[in-house]
């Protein structure tokens, strides 16, 4: 009796794997897949960042997608290495892609990124992660702050236009060249830098007539038989906190020099208000009691921090004296929607040198300067110049990552771009001249 | 800065100049004209190189940090790349339109020129990696941009795909004129207030202008056979493949070069910032392109229309991105 054996189940589940191989490998599939990948992304780059990565890239979906695509490569590849040689390119050029993904994949599962901050001096054995919770995540070792160096551009100066309340254009600025004020008759001339060696007032009367005193906490300035101006306070940084309704202060630089005056006519207070170094002409009564006096001179508050260009305007209405801080602006006459500004950018950071040393157990194993564009990476861990104290100079700040992901998508690259170009340019190259050889050899392969 | 601008506008003159005399021998045909318009072309194209070399030594950097700098690198590349390409293919009406296209890209940069060199912040400086991923960038928008008129020539040699190849050409005309006007128009306070209803307006009208100009172009192309006057549909759409496979792999270094330099300047190799995801976008689109070609089915014209798409991704990674949406990259 012949044993007979019922093959059909093999050959049924043979007949799917071998069906789903030719889906997933044929060029039909990875349209599509791309093109899907490719419509999500255009989702996600027309959102702002964070709500992108809620609803697109973070998504299980995407994930999915992106697993989707790395296994139609694969299945591609496999099809691709029964070809032999000829298809060592194209295995090559899917290879590096399917390494990418792989690297991505082993990013989003062992990464870990946060920050660190040091003051010069200080060490730390840990970052605090960016990930919700901020903990701080042990390195292993212990990074100081050996010195902390920031080298500046010099400063350069702008006149700048506003336009219907928009600053149009940042015309360079190079004492005593003169400006010309685009889409105007009207040129800055005779331009004059300026910023007094200690804190002025200046007292501008109705006769032209310019004084100025020192602006010495406690001095009392006679500017009239009966009227007298006596400083009350300097704050090198005012600013108002309009709810509370209070002046509060930064200390620690000077943002917003402000003197606390107070006017007495034949002893009596009249008036009490701050005057601005970087708003000439304005000055602010907090306190309501007082009666608003119209002065009928002009007082203003010039401080060393705070330059003033000086110059006149010129056109064919006549000359117009011109003084400008970096705070107020200045309407061009006969012309109702243009303003007129001075900008002094200064304190534009050029390169940030962090010199740190790292040390374990007690011992300076290694020194480096970061800097941006050049990390310092030791035990796996990388360690950026991503910030520093803007204000005060005190501490820098690190961007620190850990990601052994890193290194598989470099490799994904290389392999990627290696089968490029025995793709696109190595393989017809190498076919245009066997063609060439062909046709010396009369067509038929003979030479 | 004055005898530097002199140089591009001397280009810029030179591209007109050979944009005109093309325009002539593209009616009477004469060998002289297009020798005189190629003969214009290079000379523009070495007066923006030697612009490009100048302002990269005044300012002591490689000039590839802003709009500005990038649209005139932009500018010479394509007219490089014309001229390559059309004695490569032996197709001399490749010449005219990279004149005219370095023209307008020239035009939109001396409006958007900036007042001075503005020194760069720490990031940007001292990157050997980002000068060359930058470079690397460009060559490929060039056969893109190359790549984007053989397609359409490809689809108007189609009977199937001829009105909607014509209507993208018109709306391509139109919205290059508009973009000129622009860059004319960016230091003006509408647009400092409202860049999305200015530009708006801008798409809106280019529309309208491509939609009068459908017909125009229709009529104009049967009147004088300017069909007949094509490769035909193969040499074409070999010609398309061979810019594509150029291009493709120098996107592909400039994506990766990008990637390992955010790595050393940001520490993440992808951030899916707005400018990575429209790169990453381009590049799948040239990708389908070029597996829609091993297709039986997908490779009859459609392939085609993939390079035309593709090269709109290449605008709105290149202008899109900075002037619509912010993100690490919005300084360049």
């Amino acid at each position: 009796m012949e044993l007979k054996v019922d093959d059909s189940d093999n050959r049924n589940r043979q007949n799917l794997y071998r069906g789903i191989g030719r889906i997933l490998s044929s060029p039909l599939t990875a349209v599509c897949l791309m093109a899907v990948l490719a419509l999500a992304c255009v989702v996600g780059v027309l959102l702002p960042k964070e709500l992108a990565h809620y609803h697109v890239y973070g998504r299980a979906w995407f994930r999915i997608l992106l697993g989707l695509l790395g296994l139609d490569i694969a299945v591609c590849i496999l099809h691709r290495l029964r070809s032999g040689l000829a298809g060592a390119w194209s295995v090559s050029l899917h290879g590096g892609f399917l390494l990418i993904l792989v690297g991505g994949l082993v990013t989003f599962l062992t990464a870990e990124r946060g920050s660190l901050i040091l003051r010069e001096g200080e060490s730390a054995d840990s970052f605090i992660s960016s990930e919700p919770g901020w903990e701080p995540v042990a390195l292993g070792f212990s990074v100081r702050l050996v010195d902390f160096r920031i080298e500046y551009y010099p400063p350069v100066q702008y006149v700048t236009v506003k336009r219907a309340g928009t600053v149009i254009r940042r015309l360079p600025l190079h004492p005593p060249a003169p400006v010309t004020i685009p889409g105007t008759c009207w040129t800055l001339e005779d331009t004059v830098l300026t910023s007094p060696e200690k804190p002025l007032l200046e007292v501008i009367l109705p006769s032209g007539m310019k004084r100025e005193f020192p602006a010495s906490v406690g001095t009392s300035l006679q500017i009239a038989p009966d009227t007298l101006i006596e400083v009350l306070r300097f704050d090198p940084c005012l600013k108002t906190d309009s709810r509370a309704g209070e002046v509060v202060t930064d200390a620690v630089h000077f943002g917003n020099p402000a003197l606390e005056v107070r006017l007495l006519r034949k002893g009596e207070q009249k008036a009490r208000f701050w005057l601005f170094a970087k708003l000439p002409g304005f000055f602010w009564q907090p306190d309501k009691e007082n009666e608003p006096d119209t002065l009928a001179f002009e007082l203003r508050f010039l401080h060393p921090s705070v330059p003033i260009l000086s110059g006149m305007l010129r056109s064919e209405t006549g000359p117009y004296p011109v003084r400008l801080t970096s705070s107020g602006f200045f309407q061009l006459p006969d012309e109702a929607d243009v303003l007129l500004g001075y900008e002094r950018e200064a304190d534009r950071p050029k390169e940030l040198e962090s010199a740190v040393a790292v040390v374990r157990e007690g011992e300076v194993i290694a020194t480096h300067v970061i800097r941006v564009n050049d990390p310092l990476v030791y035990g796996g861990v990388k360690f950026l110049q991503a910030d520093f104290d803007k204000e005060g100079r005190r501490w820098t700040a690190f961007a620190v990552s850990r990601d052994s992901g890193v290194y598989i998508v470099f490799a994904g690259y290389a392999v990627l771009l290696l089968g490029m170009m025995g793709r696109f340019y190595v393989r017809p190259a190498l076919n245009r001249r066997r063609k060439e050889e062909l046709a010396e050899g009369g067509g038929d392969g003979r030479t | 800065m004055g005898g530097l601008e002199a140089f591009l506008g001397v280009s810029i003159y030179c591209y007109l100049l050979a944009t005109l005399i093309y325009g002539g021998w593209f009616v009477w045909r004469r060998r002289a004209l297009w020798l005189a318009g190629g003969g214009l072309l290079t000379a523009g194209l070495v007066s923006q190189i030697i612009h490009i070399a100048a302002g990269g030594i005044l300012a002591g950097r490689p000039p590839l940090a802003n709009v500005f700098e990038t649209l005139v690198l932009f500018s010479a590349c394509t007219a490089l790349g014309f001229l390559l390409a059309a004695l490569r293919f032996g197709w001399k009406a490749l010449a005219p339109p990279g004149a005219l296209v370095s023209l307008l890209l020239s035009l939109l940069a001396q409006g958007l020129a900036p007042e001075q060199t503005e020194p760069l912040v720490p990031a940007l400086r001292s990157s050997f990696l980002l000068t060359v991923h930058v470079a690397f960038c460009f060559v490929s928008y060039v056969s893109f941009l190359l790549a984007y008129f053989i397609a359409l020539a490809s689809l108007v040699r189609n009977e199937r795909h001829r009105a909607l190849a014509t209507l993208v050409v018109a709306m391509t005309l139109s919205a290059a004129a508009t973009g000129v006007v622009l860059g004319a128009f960016s230091n003006s306070p509408a647009w400092h207030h409202s860049r999305l209803a200015v530009l708006g307006i801008a798409a809106g009208s280019a529309f309208i202008l491509g939609v009068i100009l459908w017909p125009l172009l229709t009529w104009t192309g049967s009147k004088f056979g300017l069909k007949k006057r094509l490769p035909d549909r193969s040499r074409l759409e070999d010609a398309l493949y061979q810019t594509i496979a150029f291009g493709f792999p120098f996107l592909s270094l400039g994506i990766a070069l990008g990637s390992v330099w955010a790595n050393q300047a940001w520490g993440r190799y992808w951030g899916w910032d707005p400018k990575e995801v429209a790169a990453l976008i381009t590049w799948l689109v040239y990708a389908i392109y070029l597996h829609m070609r091993e297709d039986k089915v997908l490779r009859r014209g459609w392939p085609s229309w993939a390079a035309v798409i593709g090269f709109w991704c290449v605008l709105f990674t290149y202008f899109g991105v900075n002037y619509l949406l912010a993100g690490l990259h919005s300084h360049a």
